[in-house]
């Protein structure tokens, strides 16, 4: 029999030949130059790198994004890892968090030198976690917590230190820039939002090849430069932290007029609500049509709940004048009269009309107006016995 | 009468039942009788013992036998004692999972139980997935899903790793050949999860008839498992008949056409309204006899729409509906590719057609077992085509009768497929120094290579993932290529049909093809092999197309080699280049040769293992002396031993190529080569060179059996192709080598 590697060789030609490189005398030396420390030793311990970042901006802010945020210190996350892929091959290698509290930021960065560590690693990162009250991350409910999640239970370690209050920005941020950014991504966000420009950022997925060239040929193409990415990256969460919420408190109005829809959107899950009504008003007055019907449509929800049904009612009115077709805005104007004003007549008016909107609409409309029919011989049941 | 050679009636078999053990929960007993179980088979009451003592098992019996409960009684009852307890249930297809769960659901409404069950597949919906992993109590699904969707993410699975008390593993048989060698290291990786996670479950496995169920088992499982094959289970009367088509060409050793006569055959069925399915080797003859059985029909001025065709290649909305058609009589008659083996259920049809030998004995009796309702008389009626493997069967009742199923041959340590696990299982979980994988005792050595090449890294006494992919998306487990060739039809717009792998693509999309769908005809207007896309329209043509395969073999290393009468046998590696060369056009009907066309495709290269027999070179005078020629009979020999060599191998034909070489620039003599068509080979040829000699004796006795003058396609081929001397050239080459054998044998 042939040589065993000559043969895997011949059966795996997927497998790019391994570049040479030149072993490093010193691989972790920039870093370790840069302020890294060990903590332990080489194969099994890793490095920590820590500095003070200042006191603004305040802590405080976080409540104005999400108001069920507990007191006490908050961990600013985020990770590097040596792939995109889920699954649990993919390791995480740099965490960074930022501790924020009231007395100031501290930034605080875990580097695994090699996957000897990762338990003493993991045990550090999840030492700092068990002291805060909450995490505020980019993306970090959808991507670093389930891979730092998976890792941790391959060490069969604890992962509740990782179940607690959580403030994803990706998904209010995503929301404010849709249609106007081109994307949600966070240097797109720094500079459409934030009006900050990175200078001299190696670009995150770099940072698996990087972290590969260490691996696997003991050499350095970069580590000092991934290490600062994550940095940049946790340290500017509390700026955008700062930002959205002074959007929140006003803010938007320098944005665009197509942002105010969602402001009050997002001011409403904040529980904001009188602040949302002034939003939302303001998207009352946009110019695509659907979003004039969305902000009524809100408006009309928080009138009713505040059982001001009058007041709901003429916000469906001016929706039917704008938009005559809307049948959704039929059928809720219908219950307010039937219900809380009093109105049959009116309301059967306008069950009727949306009755002969529905058959235009195809299979949907068939169903719809089933559901309208029988809305309609109820108004006529209740009318009749009325009179 | 006549050409019938085998009439074989089979008694009906009564009942053998006993009580439901104690140990089954009363709500489960009640639930089955409930549903008009009243006992169990004996083969049931086994099979729940074997399980509850914690023995791995394989459960072989016939079609309709009541297998499903023998893994869903042991199952339920576990899940009825122990809320915690989780299964993992492993079919070969999403449509085996789909039907399982209807069952399951059925049976767990009636009990009132709080038992959780979901299919998770391709299918299964993102949302529902969290649900499934955290809180399913039995998880059904298929090796594909296992291999790139549950394995890899295991860490989202603990509640299922850490309880896994029963895997169930349904048509084991099915995980042969290159599927089965991948399937048994999924496996492999799925017994260092559940190590990981402190589980160790039961197997219970159910297999149709093999030879080997045991052996295949523990090959697949990597662990011995216990055997339940006495079936209690009752059995209405059944006839198996054979049935040779009559000779049109005793020249050329013709016979009429196996599509031709199923179809007639089919008729009186049509006629009497008795469902029937027809079974056939290859999509494009179920194409041919849905096209006839539709003719048919329209005769009897019955609508054709209550025959219906079924493969792969159909989309899954389709055959849910074909099959949903035959359980409720709604569709009369099915022509299918064997795709319709499988536990699929459509209810047990009257009648069974085989046009032409289904290829192994194993999957004859599954075909055949679709017929057959428990009080019932059945037929099941095979016609051979001039194939020598269906010339041999059928000439000799007596083999498919008494002798044993074929063997399920698998080869988890095929270099390939092995490595490509590795990398999967070490995604999965890091390699500790002294781990092994499977059987092997080079993992270490294997692990270092992937380390050199920067898909691992060694760090402490682990082998850690460091690559940014996901290995499980580049590995298939059911074709050597990942990628397959999609069929659009252009007719009108742009609607995709069907797709295939790149192997069959050369032979079925060529361009100019002729490929058939549903019983319609379409011309391949462009095969792009850039984008694996081929354009199809609509036509009516009256001919079909059979394309052809030229094979090069250039690079070899021997691993075993050995003396034999007239030279030796060796199994080694090759490398080889496959081309589809040239197509022919046949008329339908008549099967003449219409013409014949070039084929421009690029050569597909790969790396295999080969069994070779490396005959004398003085051969050759000896032949030409008594007016025979080596050349004919090398020919002769290749067409009848690949054609027969199946039989002994749970193998498609089309698993196994023979080459013949008067002298081959490798070995430096005449020579047969025969090698396994998938890369690296799954154990054929390894097979191949240990039966070597059983091999030449049967092709021997087929040449010997066979009633044409000078070769036909059922022995050594048409004279055209193989020559004027090959059938005697070959016959005189097995008798010299079988009597030095014996010779041998005597001295």
């Amino acid at each position: 029999m042939s040589d065993l590697r000559h043969r895997l060789a011949r059966f795996d030609r997927q497998l790019p030949p391994a570049p040479a490189r030149v072993r490093d005398r010193e691989p972790l030396g920039a870093l370790l130059r840069a302020g890294a420390r060990w903590c332990g030793e080489a194969p099994t311990g890793y490095l920590k790198i820590e500095r003070e970042l200042g006191a603004s901006p305040a802590r405080e802010l976080v409540v104005g994004l999400d108001a069920s945020m507990p007191d006490g210190d908050l961990l600013v996350l985020d990770t590097e890892t040596t792939g995109l892929e889920s699954g649990t091959g993919t390791m995480v290698f740099v965490v960074g968090l930022v501790r924020w509290s009231t007395r100031g930021q501290r930034l605080l960065q875990f580097f695994l030198p090699e996957p000897a560590g990762e338990q003493a690693f993991l045990t550090a990162v999840l030492a700092e976690f068990s002291g805060a009250a909450g995490f505020v991350s980019y993306n970090g409910r959808g991507f670093d917590i389930p891979r730092l999640r998976s890792r941790i239970r391959l060490q069969k370690m604890d992962d509740q230190a990782l179940d607690r209050p959580h403030l994803d920005l990706l998904y209010p941020t995503r929301r404010l820039v849709r249609g106007w950014l081109p994307d949600a991504r966070l240097k797109t966000v720094e500079e459409g939002l934030l009006g900050e420009f990175r200078a001299d950022d190696l670009p995150g997925e770099f940072a698996p090849g990087v972290y590969r060239d260490l691996l696997s040929a003991g050499c350095d193409s970069g580590l000092v430069d991934v290490v600062r990415h994550n940095a940049m990256d946790v340290e500017s969460l509390p700026r955008l932290v700062a930002r959205l919420s002074g959007i929140l408190d006003g803010g938007w109005r320098d944005l665009p007029r197509s942002c105010a829809l969602q402001v009050g959107r997002l001011q409403l899950e904040c529980g904001q609500h009188d602040r949302a009504r002034l939003a939302l008003d303001v998207a009352r007055d946009a110019e695509l049509p659907a979003l004039r019907g969305r902000a009524r449509a809100l408006l009309a929800a928080m009138s009713r709940r505040d059982a001001n049904y009058r007041a709901a009612a003429s916000l469906w009115e001016e929706q039917l004048q704008d938009q005559p077709a809307d049948l959704h805005a039929r059928v809720e104007l219908a219950k307010l009269l039937e219900h809380r004003l009093d109105d049959l007549d009116r309301a059967l008016l306008l069950i009727a009309g949306a009755r002969d909107l529905a058959t235009l609409g195809g299979e949907h409309g068939a169903v719809l107006c089933e559901q309208l029919d029988h809305r309609y011989r109820r108004l006529v049941r209740k009318r009749g016995r009325k009179r | 009468m006549q050409n019938v050679t085998l009439w074989h009636t089979s008694d009906p078999v009564a009942a053998r039942s006993v009580p439901f053990p104690e140990s089954v929960d009363a709500r489960l007993r009640d639930a089955l009788k409930q549903r008009g179980i009243e006992q169990l088979y004996t083969h049931q009451e086994q099979a729940f013992a074997n399980a509850r003592a914690g023995h791995h098992q394989v459960v072989v019996t016939p079609t309709a036998s009541g297998k499903t409960l023998c893994y869903n009684l042991p199952v339920l009852a576990r899940c009825l004692e122990d809320p915690e307890a989780r299964a993992l249930y492993l079919f070969p297809t999403k449509a085996l999972s789909q039907d399982q769960v209807n069952g399951l659901h059925a049976l767990i409404e009636v009990m009132e139980a709080d038992i959780k069950t979901f299919t998770f597949d391709g299918d299964t919906p993102a949302a529902a997935r969290k649900t499934i992993r955290s809180s399913g109590h039995i998880v059904v699904t298929n090796p594909d899903m296992l291999h790139q969707g549950i394995l890899p993410h295991h860490t989202a699975w603990v509640k299922l790793f850490e309880n896994l008390q029963y895997v169930v593993i349904d048509e084991l048989h099915h995980y042969r050949g290159v599927f089965g060698s991948h399937v048994a290291n999924v496996l492999r990786r799925l017994r260092r999860i559940c190590e990981f996670y402190g589980s160790n479950p039961v197997y219970i496995c159910c297999s149709a008839t093999i030879a080997n169920p045991q052996e295949h088992a523990r090959r697949l499982l990597g662990q011995d498992a216990v055997l339940v094959d006495d079936n209690g289970a009752p059995r209405g009367r059944r006839h198996l008949v054979f049935y040779n088509p009559p000779v049109v060409n005793a020249e050329l050793g013709i016979r009429r056409s196996v599509v031709k006569e199923a179809a007639r055959l089919a008729r009186p069925f049509l006629e009497t309204g008795s469902q029937v399915i027809v079974f056939g080797r290859s999509r494009v003859r179920v194409e041919l006899l849905l096209t006839y059985l539709k003719q048919a029909m329209a005769r009897l001025n019955r609508p054709t729409s209550k025959v219906r065709g079924y493969r792969g290649g159909y989309l899954p909305n389709e055959r849910r509906e074909i099959e949903r058609g035959l359980r409720d009589g709604s569709i009369l008659a099915v022509a299918s590719t064997n795709a319709l083996e499988l536990g699929i259920d459509i209810g047990q049809l009257d009648a069974c057609i085989m046009a032409g030998y289904a290829g192994t004995i194993a999957s004859t009796w599954q075909q055949a077992g679709r017929a057959g309702r428990r009080s019932e008389e059945s037929l099941a009626l095979l016609i051979a085509s001039s194939a020598p493997l269906d010339q041999y069967v059928i000439e000799h009742p007596e083999f498919f009768l008494d002798s044993d199923p074929e063997q399920a041959i698998i080869d988890p340590d095929n270099l390939a497929i092995h490595l490509s696990h590795l990398k999967c299982a070490a995604f999965e979980l890091p390699f500790a120094d002294g781990d092994r994988f499977g059987e092997s005792s080079a993992t270490g050595e294997m692990l270092d290579y992937l380390v050199e090449h920067r898909v691992l890294t060694r760090s402490g006494d682990k082998w850690h993932w460091m690559a940014d992919t996901y290995p499980a998306e580049d590995v298939s487990l059911r074709s050597a290529v990942v990628e397959n060739v999609v069929i659009i039809d252009t007719t009108r717009g742009r609607e995709v049909i069907g797709e295939t792998d790149l192997l069959s693509a050369q032979l079925l999309v060529h361009d100019d093809a002729i490929y058939m769908h549903q019983g319609r005809q379409y011309h391949v207007d462009r095969l792009d092999w850039e984008r694996k896309e081929a354009y199809v329209t609509a036509v009516r043509v009256n001919y079909y197309t059979d394309a052809q395969i030229k094979g090069e073999i250039h690079a070899l290393d021997a691993m075993d080699e050995e003396e034999v009468p007239l030279g030796r046998r060796v199994h080694g590696e090759i490398g080889l280049i496959t081309k589809a060369t040239m197509f022919k056009k046949i008329k339908l009907g008549t099967h003449e040769n219409l013409g014949a066309g070039r084929i421009h495709l690029p050569e597909l290269e790969h790396h295999t293992t080969a069994f070779w027999w490396v005959l004398e070179e003085q051969l050759e005078a000896c032949l030409r002396e008594d007016g025979l020629s080596l050349g004919d009979g090398l020919k002769g020999l290749a067409h009848v031993v690949s054609r027969v060599a199946p039989l002994f191998l749970m193998a498609d034909p089309s698993d196994i190529r023979a080459v013949p070489m008067v002298r081959s620039p490798l070995t430096g003599g005449p020579t047969l080569f025969i090698y396994d068509t998938y890369p690296g080979g799954v154990g054929f040829s390894r097979k191949l060179y240990d039966l070597h000699e059983i091999i030449l004796e049967a092709a021997a006795d087929r040449l010997g059996g066979c009633g044409c003058l000078n070769g036909c396609p059922a022995c050594t081929g048409s004279t055209l192709e193989a020559g004027d001397l090959a059938r005697r050239s070959a016959s005189a080459l097995l008798a010299l080598a079988l009597a030095r054998r014996r010779g041998a044998a005597a001295g």
